[in-house]
């Protein structure tokens, strides 16, 4: 091979590589995302998650990754069902969900399937779908550490209820049992006699001030409160008890919840990962999209990042980036 | 309040459809025409993304049918001048007798029997609910508007108070495969098993109901009575109308249909949920004044409520076909109904001033070739 040949060899193979390398950038993968409602601020979190992932993973998957973000206004199942069924019509390779109602979702999802499209969920999940993997909170291990950190906080002595939501919520049923589960561990530590201690309520913000206040006037022996989830510390002034008074522990840290956290009122919170759900559940997809690989295992569970007084400065930050994608 | 005479009950002769059914019909082939020409520049694979049957059928025609179905029954009530707002919490309430019943079936029930029990329960639930409304607005003569909202809450009350996990089936119950998978759910024109086709029969169930509604609008007697009262309700009871029977036929039909869309609803999404079809009345009422069903009463056909919700899921179609988010949705619906309001409003308003002009024509026609006329008084 003579030199001029050798060049021209090197340069074929050059432009080559160069050819590949365009080729792998100029993959495109559509990543469809459909959360419970717009409005609520777990879901804007997850959504820049997604967003983060795409941006960030792209030279890693050699392709330019988009999300397609289909999210009803308001939480509606039937609006999400027909979401999925035109995300899976406009041909997205994936498909990341949150479900309002697991049974609603499921022909849809089963409609994404038999399209080939792989389908994960986040945060609610729809466990009789063909969805292939669910990345969320383990309920009662959520119920648990509450109730736990509410027991050590209390110095395992005093009188509990429980702030429960929706009576008919299987996620949060699982919530109240497991935390009942750790209550019995702590024998100093009782469950409130009234009403079994635990209080149900319309799940607004409004209604568990209400059920809140209700029950803390009607039972001043309560001296913490294990809320399961987060509504009443949505609103401002929730807790009409000086800080430190009535210890609480909840789940969730919105960014209104953390300043019940920093004046002292809340003594912890459990944090969802909700950023996570966007940028785990994106990054799942597309080693199962690009490389045909099966998470571990279908269930991935959420981690709960516990925030106090003395990280929620440092946790605050994350809602700055979090919202301002 | 363009024709309150009963003259074309007599199915004598086909007409063309009215004008403004034409201009809905070309609104609908603009619409369609950006859609497939957006779609072949940015098709999927090497399909339109808007001109194929997976998204015409399985998107367009399978969501818009309940509203359409629900169009239908609100439609015949508009034209007597009523409004019928509680039709979305009837469909939620239909729905949830019907996916109640459903689910203590067998299993292995056959789809003739579970589709039979459905549409027993769904339409029956509906009718009930149709004839309080009616019942309500002819004996106490209130105002519709009052009835329906009163109703509206207490149809959906009971959907709340059906089942303490607010939701059918139940755990541990299931809506039998021969109802969802095998009947509702059922793929057609396969490419090979398992692969490929769409789901048609709620846009079946969607045709019928319209068709039916066309036939009684137009062909009957019966029909051509709500015209009659909506275009001038004494007028109508002087010359024999039963005035308030006719009134509470259009509102159990208005039930009779909310109750029909239930029944597709648990077909399509295999659940019911006490929220099931909340909000929809003002997506039903939007179909019906897209349509152009005139809210003073004596105008409004079957077709045109199937032609606005069409237009109303064109244009979700395109939100979703042009990945737009839909935060844009409400806002881009909203103006659809005001500019279709007004250009209806601008059509009837051209439409007199023709008939006058035309009036005034004659006159003076008549009034230059007979001499008598042309002394004026003085």
């Amino acid at each position: 091979m003579n030199r001029t040949s050798k060049c021209l060899s090197l340069l074929a193979a050059a432009v080559l590589s160069l050819g590949s390398l365009a080729s792998a950038q100029d993959k495109q993968i559509k990543i469809g995302m459909v959360a419970k409602s717009q409005g609520n601020a777990v879901f804007q979190a997850a959504h820049a998650g997604a967003e983060a992932a795409a941006k960030e993973l792209g030279a890693k998957y050699g392709a330019t990754i988009t999300i397609d973000w289909q999210t009803p206004p308001e939480e509606d199942a039937q609006k999400q069902a027909q979401a999925i069924d035109a995300l899976a019509g406009a041909g997205v390779q994936g498909l990341l969900v949150s479900c309002s109602n697991a049974e609603t979702l499921k022909p849809a999802i089963d409609r994404a399937a038999r399209k080939k499209i792989p389908v994960m969920t986040f945060d609610s999940d729809s466990p009789n779908s063909k969805r292939f993997a669910r990345y969320g909170t383990d309920d009662e291990y959520c119920g648990k550490v509450e109730m736990a950190e509410l027991c050590r906080v209390l110095g395992d002595h005093g009188t509990v209820a429980i702030l429960a939501g929706n009576q008919s919520a299987p996620n949060l049923q699982k919530r109240v049992a497991g935390a009942k589960e750790e209550l019995a561990k702590h024998p100093g530590v009782k469950l409130l006699e009234a009403s079994g201690g635990v209080f149900y309520h319309v799940e607004t913000p409004e209604e568990a001030v209400k059920a809140v206040k209700s029950a803390q006037d009607a039972n001043p022996s309560i001296t913490g409160w294990c809320m399961i989830g987060g509504w009443p510390l949505f609103t401002a002034n929730a807790l009409p008890w000086p800080p430190g008074k009535v210890k609480v522990v909840s789940c969730d840290a919105l960014p209104a919840e953390l300043e019940y956290v920093k004046d002292g009122h809340v003594d912890a919170l459990y944090a969802q990962d909700c950023y996570g759900w966007g940028y785990k559940g994106v990054e799942t997809l597309l080693e199962k999209i690009v490389n045909n690989k099966q998470p571990e295992s279908p269930m991935i569970t959420d981690p709960l990042t516990k925030v106090t007084k003395e990280n929620v400065d440092e946790f605050s930050k994350n809602w700055d980036k979090w919202l301002k994608q | 309040m363009s024709n309150p005479t009963l003259a074309p009950a007599t199915p004598s002769g086909f007409r063309l459809p009215r004008l403004q059914e034409l201009g809905l019909v070309v609104v609908v082939l603009v619409l369609g025409t950006l859609l497939t020409a957006y779609g072949h520049y940015h098709p999927q694979g090497d399909t339109n993304s808007f001109l194929n049957l997976d998204n015409l059928i399985g998107q367009v025609a399978t969501y818009m049918a309940v509203y359409a179905i629900m169009a239908v029954g609100v439609t015949c009530v508009i034209i007597t001048g009523g409004i019928d707002i509680s039709v979305g919490s009837i469909y939620g309430l239909s729905a949830m007798c019907v996916a109640g019943v459903l689910q203590n079936l067998s299993p292995e029930t056959p789809a003739w029997k579970s589709v039979s029990l459905a549409l027993l329960v769904g339409p029956g639930v509906g009718l009930v609910c149709g004839l309080i409304n009616g019942g309500l607005v002819v004996a106490l003569r209130l105002h519709p508007f009052i009835v329906t909202l009163g109703t509206l809450s207490i149809y959906r009350g009971i959907a709340n108070i059906m089942t303490p996990l607010k939701t059918f089936p139940g755990q541990g119950k299931a809506i039998p495969d021969s109802y969802t998978q095998d009947f509702f759910q059922r793929f057609f024109f396969e490419s090979a098993p398992g692969e490929g086709g769409v789901q048609i029969m709620a846009m079946i169930f969607m045709l019928i109901v319209v068709a039916l509604g066309w036939f009684y609008l137009r062909l009957m007697v019966a029909g051509r009575e709500n015209y009659a009262i909506g275009g001038n309700e004494e007028a109508a009871r002087f010359s024999g109308i039963r005035v308030n029977l006719v009134k509470l036929r259009v509102y159990a039909i208005s039930g009779l249909t909310a109750g029909i869309a239930g029944v597709v609803s648990v077909g399509i999404f295999g659940t019911a949920s006490s929220n099931t079809g909340s909000g929809y009345e003002l997506m039903v009422i939007a179909s019906a004044v897209v349509g152009g069903a005139s809210l003073v009463g004596g105008r409004g056909t079957a077709f045109g409520a199937l032609l606005g919700a069409l237009i109303i899921r064109l244009i979700e179609n395109a939100i979703f076909i042009t990945h737009q988010q839909q935060d844009y949705n409400q806002i881009i619906i909203g103006s659809a109904i005001i500019i279709a309001v007004s250009l209806d409003r601008i059509s009837e308003y051209a439409r007199e001033r023709r008939a006058l002009l035309r009036r005034a024509r004659k006159i003076h026609a008549a009034a230059s070739t007979n001499p008598q006329l042309q002394k004026e008084p003085a």
